[in-house]
C-alpha cells in the first residue's frame, strides 16, 4: 500500500510537470499577445513592454521562469483587470464553487437513487423513462439548454431571474441577500445538474446490473436476508466503491462545464472570466485558470485512487 | 423408514430466452427422507442445478417455475409468500454453491457475512452471533477462528471459503442442506476433506443433504439414493448400491462405463456418442434416442415414463416396458 | 469429471450446430431495439436532409434578401429568415453538412491516432508505452473545453481563413479525443495478448505487423465501433459549443453552433426564436440519436447484460 501511494505520487508529479509545460507551450506559440493587439503602442514602447513582461526570451527559459513564479503563488498579472491573477481568481472562484457544490450534491443523490432503482426494475416503464431522460440529458448542448431555460422560466413565465447573481442595484443584506442569490442560483444549478446527471445515472445503473447478477448476491438471498438488505447493503456497496474514482473528475468537470453556462447567465464566476480573457487575449488569466483546473483534476485523481485503494479490501492489502 | 422431509412432484421450470423457451426442468419428481443424502447426477446443462435453485426459488429472473409442487415438511413451497420463503432460506434450508471464491461478498469480512443469517433467523444479538460464528468455524476444523472472522474472502483459499460457506449453511441448524457441485471448483485433496465434512455433519446433526454433482465418484461416496437427469428429465432413480450394481437406463449405463476404474486399463475409454440435445427445440420421443445404442422405433415417437424395475429402482426407458415392442 | 470431459470431446468431434456470425447476430439484436432503430432512421433522414436537401431548396445559401428580413416561419420560408433575409431551413441543411462532416471526420482521426498509438503502446510495452501513456495522461488531465478554448484562441490568432478553419477544428477535436481511445485500445490489446490465439501467432512466427493489424486490431473492432459512435456525438457537441462561442467554424461558413450565435443578440433571442431554436434542436436530436444508436450497438455486441 505504501509503495502504491508513493508510486502514484511520483506519477502525479510527472503529470503535473508535463501538463504545465503543455499549457505553457500552447500559449507560447501564440503569435499575438496583449501588446501586439494594442495598436496604439509605438514599436519601441511595445518592445519595452515585452522585455518588461519577459516575452522576448526563449520558450524553455520563460517556462522555468513562469513555473518558478507559479510555485510561489505568482501567476502573473491580469492585463485586462489590472490585478494579480491569483487574487482575481480567488475573487470569482467561490461564486463558481457554490454553484458547483450544489450541483454536485444534487447530481450524486439523483443519479444514485434513479440508477439503483432502474437497475433493480430493469425493463420496467420506470427504467424506460429513466433511460430516455438520461439520454436526453446527455445530449443537450449546454448553451442550448441554458438559453431554453432562460426563455421559458425567465422570459415567458417570468418566474426566475434571467441572469446575474443579484438584481442590478440591489442592496439587500443578510437573509434577504442570501434568498436573492439563491433565487438566481436555481437555474444555473439545475442546468449543471442536468448536464452531468445523465452519465452518472447510467454508470450506477450499469454497475448495479453487473453486481446483482453475481454469485455472492445469490448467496445473500440464499441466506434468507431481506431483499432490501441484499440490494442496499450487499449490492450497493460493491457498485458504489468504484465510483469514488469518478468523484475526482466531478469538481473540475463542473467548473469547466460551467464556463458556457456562466457566460449565458452572466454569473460572476471563473468560467465567465475565462471566456472574457479569451476574447481580450488576457493570457496569464487563461493560463492560470486552465492550470488550476488541470491541477484539480490531477490531484483529485491521485486522492481518489489512493482513497479507493484504502476502502476496497481487494486492493487494500496488496 | 424415517419421515419424508422433501417431496418434489412434477416440477417444471422454464427459461424464456432470445431463442425461445428452454425447458430446463421437465416434470421431475423425487423425495428426500430425514437424514438421507440424495444425489442428482447428470451432465452440465441437464437441469440439475436449476432443480436445486427452483427449490429455493432462486432461479434467475428470466426463469419461472411453471407447475408442480415442492412439499417441504408438509408445506408446498410454491404457494408460500415471498416473506415465508425468505424465512425458510438459510434457516431451514441451507445452500452451498459451486464457486466458493465468488460466492462470498468481497467487501465484507467473513464474520460480517456469517452473523447475518444468525441474527436474521435466530434473533441473536451481534455479540452472540459473533460468538456462534467463531464456534462454527472451530467446529468445522479451522484453527484461529478469532482471526478468520476478521479476514476478507480474498485472503482465504478456496477450500477454506467452502468451509465458511458450509458454516453459513449450517449456522441456523437447517433440516436440509442443498449442495450444488460443492467440490467441483476445488483441488482433489480438498474435495475429499469437504466431502468428509459433509458426511460428518449428516451423521452428527441428522441433516438431509441434496447433493448436485456430475462426478460419479462423489455419488458413490456420499449418496444413499441417486437420481439421474438427462435434458431436464429424470431418466432413472434408485438406491445407490442397486443403481451402481445394475443400471438399467442406457444413459446411466453409459455414464458408469465412461468412468475409468483403477487397475483396469482399457485401450479406449468408453464414450457416449453424440451431444446433449438443444433444449429449445426438443422432439416428441425420448430425448436420449439420438445417442442410444438400443434405440427402437417407438423411442422416436413417444416418451417413456418412469416404471418400476427391481425393488426400489425406477427408469424411463422403452426397453423395460412390457409389450412396447 | 472424466465423464464430462470425454463427453465434451465426443461432442466436438461431431458437427456442431453453426451459429450465425457475430455481425449477423449483432444486426438481428439491433433490429429488435426500437429506440436504436428509430435513431438510425432519424440519422439517415438527417444525412439526406443535409446533403441532398439543399438541391431541392429554391433559395441560394448566402444570397441576402433585404425585402424578407427576419420573417417568421411561413409557407415560403418554413423556418423563417434571418436578419440578412437568408432562408433558415437552407442554412440549417448546409450547416448540417458541415457539423456532421466535422463530427465524423474528427471521429475517424481520433480512432486512427488513438488505436494506432494504443496498439503500439500495448504491443511493445516498455519505454514506448511509458511515453505514449504519460502523454495521454497529461492531455486527459486538461479538461476538454478549456483546452479547446485555448486552441480556438490560437486559431483566431493565426487568422486562419474561414474555409480552412473547419479542417483545423477536426484536428483539434481529434487531438482532444485520441488519448481516451488510445487507453481503451491499449487495455484491450493487453488482455488479448494473454489469450491463447495470440500465443499461437507467436508459435507460428508471424511478423509484428501481421500480429497487430491482422490479429489484434480486428479484435478490438466491436468495442471501437461503439466508442466511435459515441465519439461522433461528443465531437458534434464540442464543435457546436466552440462555434457558438465564435472560436470554431466562423461565418460565412454555416454550422449549427454558429447559427445559434443569433441568441447572443437580446432582441433576436426574445423576439425571434426561429433563429436559434431550429439549430439547437438539430444538434440535440442528432446527438440524442447517435447516443441511442451507440448504446443499442453496445447492447447488441455485448448481450451479457441483456436477457
Amino acid at each position: 500500500m505504501k509503495q502504491y501511494v508513493l508510486q502514484r505520487f511520483l506519477q502525479m508529479i510527472v503529470i503535473l510537470f508535463g501538463t504545465s509545460f503543455i499549457i505553457f507551450f500552447l500559449f507560447a506559440i501564440l503569435p499575438g499577445d496583449f501588446i501586439d493587439s494594442n495598436i496604439s503602442l509605438t514599436p519601441q514602447r511595445a518592445q519595452e513592454l515585452k522585455s518588461l513582461y519577459g516575452l522576448d526570451q526563449p520558450i524553455l527559459h520563460r517556462y522555468l521562469n513562469w513555473l518558478g513564479n507559479a510555485l510561489h503563488g505568482d501567476f502573473g498579472y491580469s492585463l485586462k483587470h489590472q490585478e494579480k491573477v491569483l487574487s482575481l481568481l480567488n475573487k470569482y472562484v467561490w461564486n463558481s464553487f457554490f454553484v458547483a457544490i450544489f450541483a454536485l450534491i444534487l447530481t450524486w443523490s439523483i443519479a444514485l437513487l434513479t440508477g439503483v432503482l432502474s437497475a433493480i426494475k430493469q425493463y420496467s416503464w420506470f427504467d424506460g423513462a429513466v433511460t430516455f431522460l438520461v439520454f436526453a440529458a446527455m445530449s443537450f448542448p449546454s448553451f442550448f439548454i441554458s438559453l431554453l431555460f432562460i426563455k421559458w422560466f425567465g422570459v415567458d413565465l417570468q418566474i426566475l431571474p434571467i441572469g446575474g447573481m443579484i438584481e442590478t442595484g440591489s442592496e439587500n443584506t443578510g437573509v434577504s441577500y442570501l434568498l436573492e442569490v439563491g433565487k438566481h442560483m436555481i437555474l444555473p444549478v439545475t442546468i449543471l445538474t442536468l448536464l452531468s446527471v445523465g452519465s452518472l445515472t447510467r454508470y450506477f445503473r450499469t454497475g448495479m446490473l453487473e453486481v446483482i447478477r453475481l454469485d455472492y448476491i445469490r448467496t445473500a438471498r440464499a441466506k434468507g436476508l431481506k431483499e432490501r438488505v441484499v440490494i442496499f447493503k450487499h449490492a450497493l456497496k460493491n457498485a458504489i466503491l468504484p465510483a469514488i474514482t469518478l468523484l475526482a473528475f466531478e469538481l473540475p468537470g463542473l467548473f469547466s462545464g460551467a464556463i458556457i453556462m456562466e457566460q449565458i447567465f452572466n454569473w460572476p464566476g471563473v468560467g465567465r472570466i475565462q471566456l472574457e480573457s479569451v476574447s481580450f487575449r488576457d493570457y496569464p488569466v487563461l493560463m492560470a485558470f486552465t492550470m488550476f483546473l488541470s491541477c484539480l483534476t490531477i490531484i483529485g485523481n491521485f486522492l481518489a485512487d489512493v482513497t479507493y485503494a484504502a476502502v476496497d479490501p481487494r486492493i487494500r492489502l496488496r | 423408514m424415517s419421515e419424508m422431509l422433501l417431496e418434489v412432484n412434477h416440477l417444471v421450470t422454464n427459461f424464456h430466452t432470445e431463442n425461445g423457451i428452454v425447458q430446463a426442468v421437465n416434470d421431475v419428481s423425487f423425495s428426500i427422507r430425514e437424514g438421507e443424502t440424495v444425489c442428482i447426477v447428470g451432465e452440465s446443462g441437464c437441469g440439475k442445478s436449476i432443480t436445486a435453485l427452483s427449490l429455493m426459488q432462486l432461479i434467475p429472473e428470466n426463469g419461472k417455475v411453471e407447475s408442480g409442487e415442492i412439499l417441504f415438511a408438509g408445506n408446498n413451497l410454491l404457494q408460500l409468500t415471498k416473506k415465508d420463503i425468505r424465512r425458510l432460506r438459510g434457516n431451514e434450508i441451507g445452500m452451498i454453491f459451486q464457486e466458493p471464491m465468488t460466492s462470498l461478498n468481497p467487501v465484507f469480512t467473513i464474520g460480517e457475512q456469517m452473523i447475518e443469517p444468525i441474527m436474521e433467523h435466530l434473533f441473536l444479538s451481534k455479540k452472540d452471533a459473533y460468538k456462534k460464528a467463531k464456534e462454527l468455524i472451530t467446529m468445522l476444523g479451522m484453527p484461529n477462528a478469532e482471526k478468520i472472522i476478521q479476514l476478507y474472502p480474498h485472503e482465504l483459499s478456496g477450500g477454506m471459503l467452502q468451509r465458511i460457506m458450509i458454516a453459513i449453511a449450517l449456522s441456523c441448524n437447517p433440516k436440509l442442506i442443498i449442495a450444488d457441485e460443492p467440490t467441483t471448483a476445488l483441488d482433489v485433496t480438498i474435495q475429499a476433506q469437504i466431502l468428509d465434512l459433509l458426511r460428518d455433519i449428516k451423521k452428527e446433526f441428522k441433516t438431509s443433504i441434496l447433493l448436485i454433482t456430475h462426478d460419479l465418484g462423489v455419488v458413490a461416496e456420499m449418496a444413499d439414493y441417486v437420481v439421474v437427469m438427462y435434458a431436464g428429465k429424470l431418466v432413472e432413480e434408485g438406491p445407490v448400491l442397486e443403481l451402481f450394481a445394475d443400471p438399467k437406463h442406457p444413459y446411466t449405463k453409459g455414464l458408469l462405463q465412461a468412468k475409468p476404474v483403477i487397475g483396469e486399463r482399457k485401450e479406449r475409454l468408453y464414450t457416449i456418442a453424440g451431444q446433449v440435445p438443444n433444449l429449445t427445440d426438443l422432439k416428441d420421443g425420448c430425448y436420449f434416442a439420438d445417442r442410444c445404442e438400443h434405440v427402437q422405433g417407438i423411442c422416436r415417437k413417444k416418451q417413456p415414463d418412469l416404471t418400476d424395475v427391481g425393488q426400489h429402482q425406477k427408469t424411463a426407458c422403452w426397453l423395460y416396458k412390457e409389450g412396447a415392442r | 469429471m472424466e465423464t464430462q470431459s470425454l463427453l465434451v470431446k465426443q461432442q466436438n468431434s461431431k458437427t456442431i450446430v453453426k451459429s450465425p456470425s457475430l455481425w449477423k447476430q449483432t444486426y438481428l439484436r439491433l433490429k429488435k431495439n426500437k429506440m436504436a432503430m428509430v435513431s438510425l432512421f432519424f440519422l439517415m433522414f438527417m444525412f439526406l436532409l443535409s446533403f441532398i436537401g439543399p438541391y431541392f431548396s429554391p433559395y441560394i445559401l448566402d444570397r441576402t434578401d433585404v425585402a424578407n428580413m427576419n420573417q417568421p416561419p411561413s409557407a415560403s420560408h418554413w423556418l423563417g429568415t434571418d436578419n440578412y433575409g437568408r432562408d433558415i431551413l437552407t442554412r440549417l441543411m448546409m450547416a448540417g453538412q458541415i457539423s456532421l462532416t466535422i463530427g465524423i471526420a474528427a471521429m475517424f482521426l481520433s480512432i486512427l491516432i488513438g488505436s494506432l498509438l494504443g496498439a503500439i503502446s500495448g504491443f511493445y510495452r516498455g519505454i514506448v508505452d511509458l511515453v505514449i501513456m504519460r502523454l495521454a495522461d497529461i492531455l486527459m488531465s486538461i479538461p476538454g473545453l478549456p483546452l479547446l478554448l485555448m486552441m480556438g484562441a490560437i486559431l483566431s490568432e493565426w487568422k486562419v481563413p474561414a474555409e480552412y478553419r473547419l479542417y483545423l477544428i477536426m484536428i483539434m477535436l481529434s487531438f482532444v479525443g485520441w488519448p481516451g481511445l488510445a487507453r481503451l485500445v491499449r487495455g484491450q490489446i493487453l488482455s488479448l495478448k494473454e489469450q491463447p490465439f495470440m500465443q499461437a501467432t507467436e508459435v507460428l512466427g508471424l511478423s509484428d505487423r501481421r500480429k497487430i493489424f491482422h490479429h489484434l486490431i480486428p479484435n478490438t473492432v466491436p468495442i471501437l465501433l461503439v466508442v466511435a459512435t459515441l465519439n461522433v456525438a461528443g465531437s458534434i457537441l464540442s464543435e457546436s459549443a466552440l462555434s457558438y462561442l465564435g472560436l470554431g467554424v466562423v461565418p460565412p461558413t454555416p454550422s449549427w453552433g454558429n447559427m445559434m450565435d443569433a441568441a447572443n443578440n437580446f432582441m433576436d433571442f426574445r423576439k425571434r426564436p426561429w433563429l436559434w431554436i431550429p439549430p439547437g434542436t438539430a444538434i440535440f436530436l442528432t446527438v440524442v440519436s447517435i447516443n441511442l444508436l451507440g448504446d443499442g450497438l453496445r447492447d447488441a455486441l455485448d448481450p451479457k447484460l441483456r436477457r
